[in-house]
């Protein structure tokens, strides 16, 4: 009898087990078909990706190296100038402190373009000073970098208002100039699909003398050295017009394609233990700006972008 | 002597001692008649009952070598799911069903494992700055195009600016996350979006592999059948240990 029973019971999960597993599934497929695609996708690939198909390297090579752009790293300064990383900035009179969304921003440096070594970046003024102020609010948010542009002379150091998220120490920089050539991401590629091997792809990188992408990096003009794939110029156009977040494989429609071409790197700011300064888990800040606005001294149209591990 | 051979003969003495000799011994009466090869057999005897008790009180053996330890690991899987089972079979469908429930993070634990040794998923070779783990990861099949990779046992900065890249920059310290958005989440708030931070428990769910998740979980259930265990036979029949001793 309980023989027939454990049989009965066998005969019943045997059928019930298959039956779940599959409602389970039509489940999933129905209420997260995403996710579903995606792990349906994983579940049958193989270890390695297929070889791409090479890319030619020699086109490559040329293609990068006619968009290599001048670039300017922040170093710190023997003597004493305006430029300066964290501390209080030196506003001039007239220039309140900006706010963010909940708080008072939190000042990120201060640049002066007359100390900028001549002719590097042209599209930047020759006069004037920059000063950014960051809110650990908005990240994602077009102004989670703000820019302020004065030709006024500077004033004494600003009192940091009450409720600020943080004050970072401060470092007066300098500036030393290098090259800068944009990353597979800025391309729209990713690496793998180029069929390239490590070697090929190592000779790339040295196609600039700016240091490697890993380094602590402060800079004006050139590339973003981005930490996450993305498309920063895209992206830039996007947030601009109040777009949605573009995805990596969606088609780029020519007129945001070329509007987007004008996107420059202002200012790229890195975390850094020495200033107390972390952006996530040592991510980094980009200022985007038009290249005509810049020419035009109109810093009121910059996007910022924020990165993070 | 050969312990067949041995009890050849003992089986000898016995059908002769039942035949009327009445020379074997019984009930701790002495022998009527010599046994040349008693003490032998009774020395061969002390011994095995010896050697028996020593195997039953030593602790079991450790696993010999990594073929071992992976065989060791299967069964031990593979154990969960044929328990739930066998509590189906037997009538007991919420223990079957509970039991299946508690084998499922051991289950997922040793599908991550064969599935990074299977896809080598660990980066041995070369530089180990973040650009390059991110090429290979890419080049790996472990990260799709434009998907955003978050480190989560080990942070990049704070604390684990100490530990060197090639740990920290791994597959296992990585996971990819479903969408920048969220990777904005597990670090703070998207007023974009007006979404706040995850919370703790969100943070651990999207933002460690599930490799960890598994750990954490077999982990959390052996812990639990091991306090189970510790409740005498009796009180157990509520809960939910078995009410028989496992084999």
């Amino acid at each position: 009898m309980d023989g027939l029973r454990t049989a009965s019971a066998d005969g019943i999960w045997d059928s019930l087990i298959p039956c779940g597993l599959v409602l389970l599934l039509v489940i999933l497929a129905w209420r997260f078909p995403k996710q579903f695609r995606r792990s349906l996708r994983r579940w049958g690939r193989s270890p390695e990706r297929p070889s791409a198909e090479r890319i030619d390297l020699a086109l490559l090579t040329g293609r990068i190296k006619s968009l290599v752009r001048p670039t300017l790293l922040l170093i710190p300064a023997m003597e004493a100038g305006f430029s300066k990383l964290g501390g209080d900035p030196e506003l001039p009179e007239g220039l309140a402190w900006p706010n963010g969304h909940e708080r008072p921003r939190t000042f990120l440096c201060q640049i002066d373009f007359a100390a900028l070594p001549q002719t590097v970046i042209e599209w930047l003024p020759n006069e004037g000073r920059l000063y950014a102020f960051y809110d650990h609010d908005s990240h994602g948010l077009a102004d989670v970098v703000c820019i302020l542009h004065s030709v006024e002379p500077a004033g004494a150091p600003a009192v940091t208002p009450k409720g600020v998220w943080r004050s970072f120490h401060e470092r007066r920089v300098t500036f030393v100039g290098r090259t800068s050539a944009p990353s597979f991401d800025w391309l729209g590629m990713a690496p793998h699909e180029t069929g390239l091997d490590d070697a090929a792809l190592g000779a790339l990188d040295k196609l600039a003398n700016a240091p490697p992408s890993d380094e602590i990096q402060h800079r004006i003009g050139g590339y973003p050295n981005e930490i996450q794939p993305e498309r920063m110029w895209l992206s830039c156009e996007h947030l601009a017009r109040g777009l949605p977040d573009p995805d990596w494989d969606e088609e780029v429609p020519p007129a945001i394609q070329r509007a987007a071409k004008q996107w420059r790197l202002l200012l790229q700011v890195d975390s850094d233990s020495a200033l107390k300064m972390n952006f996530g888990d040592g991510g980094r800040l980009y200022v985007f700006i038009r290249e005509r606005d810049a020419r035009r001294g109109d810093f009121s149209k910059t996007v910022a972008l924020w990165q993070t591990y | 002597m050969a312990l067949s051979a041995v009890l050849a003969r003992r089986g000898r003495r016995q059908w002769r001692g039942k035949l009327g000799s009445d020379s074997f011994e019984r009930g701790g009466r002495p022998r009527s008649v010599p046994d040349a090869d008693g003490e032998a057999y009774n020395e061969m005897i002390r011994r095995h009952r010896q050697a028996m008790a020593s195997r039953e009180s030593a602790p079991p053996s450790a696993p010999r070598g990594p073929v071992d330890t992976i065989a060791a690991g299967i069964a031990h899987v593979l154990n969960g799911p044929r328990e739930a089972r066998r509590e189906v079979e037997q009538g007991h469908v919420v223990r079957g069903l509970i039991d299946g429930a508690m084998a499922t993070p051991d289950l997922e634990l040793g599908s991550s494992a064969a599935n990074g040794i299977w896809r080598g998923s660990f980066k041995l070779g070369g530089s180990h700055s973040w650009g390059a783990t991110r090429k290979w990861l890419g080049k790996a099949g472990l990260a799709e195009k434009g998907q955003h990779m978050h480190h989560a046992l080990i942070p990049n900065n704070g604390w684990g600016k100490k530990i060197p890249d090639v740990i920290k920059n791994q597959p296992w310290n990585l996971k990819a996350t479903e969408s920048p958005l969220h990777h904005t989440r597990i670090h703070g708030r998207s007023l974009k979006f007006g979404l706040p931070q995850f919370n703790a428990l969100e943070r651990y769910w999207h933002g460690t592999p599930t490799w960890w998740k598994a750990a954490n979980g077999s982990a959390v259930v052996h812990a639990g059948r091991a306090l189970a265990d510790q409740i005498p036979s009796h009180d157990r029949s509520v809960g939910l240990a078995h009410p028989s001793p496992r084999r």
